[in-house]
């Protein structure tokens, strides 16, 4: 019996029209189900595990029993591709979560969740929702969220965590020694980032010197992202521009202007050429 | 169809229409009542586990099974159901 046959039979056809579901029949699908592709908002593929026969015959007599099997819940049905496809329609995301679950700390993953989707949001042009959903990030995890966020917005889960965890696997050791030494890893990181500066709205111009001075005074640091984004924080971006070309401890690297939604951004890279002196 | 298990996911829905949401909610504990709004089973009203906006069946979202878990259909609440409640 084909999938197809056990969704008609169980009730469940209107499923497959709702994830356009494209049914390899040269497959033999059992009763465990199989992986499915599926379109996602008319853009990038997804594979798509659909509840297996047992499951859906939770549905019916313990539906206590479906959480447990892996049932995340019932869901209205309009909502479901948007938001799948919101979250997941990027392949490298999908890496991205699969890569991180297990080896951080459920805190940030969550946060990592919801910073993908604020990300997304950004990246259609949806600044109303995205601001709500931001905010209520920083609501649900005011000790991590923002920087969880930040982590997510520069790259940094796809670049400079992604290759230490690539080190870690390299050196062949077993998965449980992995997830523990990324664990503490990421939690250092998440309580201090020595690579970057994210301005925020109440910093002032001495505040973002004295965070820069406070990193490339560290002996390992040799270079520095700054990060700015909203108008107010590119004028003082502007202004550090100005303040830096005329220091003799540092260089500008990199200048990058970018729109993140509507918001100006600015990214300063400077690096260290010498190694005793004060920003400040 | 090749076989990415890298890039799977299991998010595990069971998508619902709205004329099967009073089965549903009836599975879980809740009700609509007359005047359209959810209820509990004691007759409390149940409102959005994140927003605590009140419920009907034009916006509601996401049940969790097994619990009473309600989010209505706010992107935000939705996001909030999937960080806490998705399996990806």
């Amino acid at each position: 019996m084909g999938i197809v046959d056990v969704l008609k039979k169980l009730g469940k056809g209107d499923l497959l029209n709702l994830f356009k579901i494209e049914v390899d029949n040269s497959k033999n699908y059992d009763d465990r189900g199989a992986n499915i592709t599926i379109n996602v908002s008319g853009r990038d593929k997804i594979e798509y595990t659909p509840p297996n026969t047992i499951e859906y015959q939770l549905v019916e007599k313990d539906h206590k029993k479906l959480y447990k099997n892996g049932i995340s819940g019932y869901v209205r049905e309009d909502l479901v591709m948007p938001q799948i496809g919101m979250m997941a329609s990027r392949a490298s995301k999908t890496k991205i979560f699969n890569k991180y679950k297990w080896r951080i700390e459920e805190k940030y993953y969550r946060a990592m969740i919801t910073s993908y989707a604020i990300i997304s949001f950004e990246d259609f042009g949806d600044f109303v929702t995205s601001n709500k959903l931001f905010d209520n990030l920083v609501k649900r995890f005011p000790s991590c969220g923002r920087r969880i966020y930040n982590f997510c917005r520069s790259g940094l889960m796809e670049g400079f965590f992604s290759n230490k965890l690539g080190e870690l696997i390299f050196q062949g050791a077993d998965e449980p020694v992995i997830r523990e030494k990324f664990k503490v890893f990421f939690s250092e990181y998440v309580d201090f980032y020595p690579h970057a500066v994210w301005v925020n709205r109440i910093m002032s111009f001495n505040e973002v010197l004295t965070d820069i001075d406070i990193r490339l005074k560290l002996d390992y640091i040799s270079w520095l992202d700054i990060y700015f984004r909203g108008n107010e924080r590119v004028d003082i971006a502007e202004k550090l521009e100005t303040y830096l070309e005329g220091h003799e401890g540092l260089v500008i690297d990199t200048i990058d202007r970018y729109d993140i939604c509507k918001s100006p951004c600015v990214r300063i890279g400077i690096r260290k050429i010498k190694d005793k002196f004060t920003c400040v | 169809m090749t076989d990415t298990s890298e890039d799977n996911l299991n998010f595990g829905f069971i998508a619902f229409k709205e004329e099967q949401i009073d089965e549903i909610a009836k599975k879980v504990g809740l009700r609509f009542s007359k005047s359209g709004y959810l209820r509990t089973i004691d007759n409390k009203p149940k409102a959005c586990d994140c927003c605590g906006h009140s419920i009907r069946k034009k916006n509601i979202g996401s049940i969790l099974p097994g619990s009473n878990i309600v989010y209505c259909d706010n992107p935000v609440c939705y996001t909030e159901y999937m960080e806490k409640y998705l399996k990806l």
